[in-house]
């Protein structure tokens, strides 16, 4: 009997204990913890819609598909009341970039982008989506245009004796490909869809910046701005850095504190060991030899950035 | 005439550990998990992606930690008033050693076990499983050896 009596006992005081602890522990995480969370989500590298996923478990730059899920993934936490984009990017895909730029859009939440060093093209597309564009006086940032560019080795291989036969079925199944110089007429084709991208860039541009198109069709030279310059022209609102961000989405979400929640995708074991040690070497590699002639050899490789 | 301890069987001191788990998980771990919850993140493994990426390291070390020494407590107190767990009790087997059980020798033997999978524990239980004294390796250090309850 009085093996049970301590048995009881002792099962009460550590459940009392247990949960005076978690108790303890809620009250002092309330900082992180309160409705005051502002999710910190950086885009960082080149916009693509996968990352770069020619390493083996890696996925580095900004991936559309990691983005648009964390962007959505901070509109479902009820303790995030806003985010914070923190842009360091020069760019991407087109459609990349543009999925990011809908999810920003149709957040529920105050989004206040950062553009740090660099916020172009592509990058500058998903900031424009956001509420509010703060940006360093010195930042890189504008640069609206779409690029389409491949080598073309048509002189080098008739340098070297070498010919391209490729047999295709439709008139331009072979556009693009870097062993044969475009015809003109291949060049107005490509250029006009390089102009309905840039059509559609500069009109979601203007649309989400409350510019007229023509106004943004002045500034879309593909030139960078510095962010002195483009909060004069109207591309960014607010000159400054994190700081500035943080009183801006104050303001936006009503909070008087906030606390920063990093919203990223953590890197899994294999990744961080392919980081570690394959990196370099890796794409010593794999930049002499896939990077040039692999690529080169592809006629798809004409995919337009922003 | 001396008598022999019969040593407890491996099955037997697996279901006790199971049962004390299961009490551990209901006395202790139950508030914690209501405490994540109040913060809107549950503690599965279904979840352990929004664990791990909303910074929450500092709160998930807290937690465990006080775990931890609460079921450090339950088997290290039981052990040394009792010489039982509850899952020890049920299946009728004990803790013994040369002399009385000690307070650092109950602590020393149940040291591997609070967290579920830890490598403290593997180690403990590989150890188990291939020296022929059936003897945990914290059960070694701390001179003690699981034995059934004589009737």
């Amino acid at each position: 009997m009085k093996k049970w009596k301590f048995v009881i006992v002792l099962l009460i005081i550590l459940w009392l204990a247990a949960i005076i602890t978690s108790n303890y522990i809620k009250e002092n995480n309330k900082p992180s913890f309160q409705d005051n969370n502002i999710a910190l989500i950086p885009i960082s590298g080149e916009i693509t819609s996968f990352g770069d996923s020619s390493l083996p478990f890696s996925a580095s730059g900004a991936s559309s598909e990691i983005l648009v899920d964390l962007i959505k993934k901070a509109n479902d936490d009820g303790s995030i009341k806003g985010i914070i984009l923190e842009i360091n990017s020069p760019g991407g895909t087109v459609v990349a970039s543009k999925e990011i730029a809908d999810a920003v859009k149709q957040s529920k939440k105050p989004v206040v982008a950062w553009i740090r060093e660099l916020g172009a093209s592509g990058a500058y597309w998903v900031a424009s989506s956001s509420n509010w564009i703060i940006s360093d006086p010195m930042s890189i940032t504008g640069s609206i245009g779409v690029i389409g560019s491949y080598l073309e080795f048509e002189k080098l291989m008739q340098k070297y004796g070498i010919t391209y036969e490729q047999l295709t079925t439709g008139k331009y199944k072979d556009t693009g490909s870097p062993f044969r110089a475009l015809t003109n007429e291949e060049r107005n084709l490509l250029q006009g869809k390089l102009n309905i991208i840039h059509d559609y860039f500069v009109t979601d541009v203007a649309k989400n910046r409350n510019l007229t198109k023509e106004q943004v069709d002045q500034l879309a030279t593909g030139i960078f701005y510095l962010g002195v310059e483009a909060k004069d022209l109207g591309l960014v609102d607010g000159l400054g850095g994190k700081k500035e961000a943080e009183e801006k989405i104050k303001e936006l979400t009503g909070l008087k504190t906030i606390n920063l929640v990093s919203y990223q995708r953590k890197k899994s074991f294999f990744e961080s060991l392919a980081g570690l040690s394959a990196y370099n070497s890796y794409f010593i590699g794999k930049g002499i030899g896939e990077g040039i002639i692999a690529k080169a050899s592809d006629s798809k490789n004409l995919i337009p950035t922003v | 005439m001396k008598k022999t301890k019969k040593i407890a069987s491996k099955t037997r001191r697996f279901f006790a550990y199971l049962i004390d788990i299961l009490i551990i998980d209901l006395i202790i771990v139950y508030p914690f998990k209501n405490l994540l919850k109040s913060f809107n993140l549950d503690f599965n493994f279904n979840n352990l992606d929004q664990l791990t990426q909303i910074s929450n390291y500092g709160l998930l070390i807290t937690i465990g930690l006080s775990i931890g020494i609460l079921s450090l407590l339950y088997w290290t107190l039981m052990e040394y008033k009792l010489k039982q767990t509850i899952g020890k009790m049920i299946f009728n087997i004990k803790v013994s050693s040369e002399g009385n059980l000690e307070f650092w020798q109950a602590l020393v033997r149940n040291i591997s076990k609070p967290i579920n999978i830890n490598i403290l524990l593997l180690v403990d239980i590989l150890y188990m499983l291939i020296n022929k004294t059936h003897l945990r390796l914290f059960d070694k250090l701390a001179k003690t050896e699981v034995v059934e309850v004589e009737k």
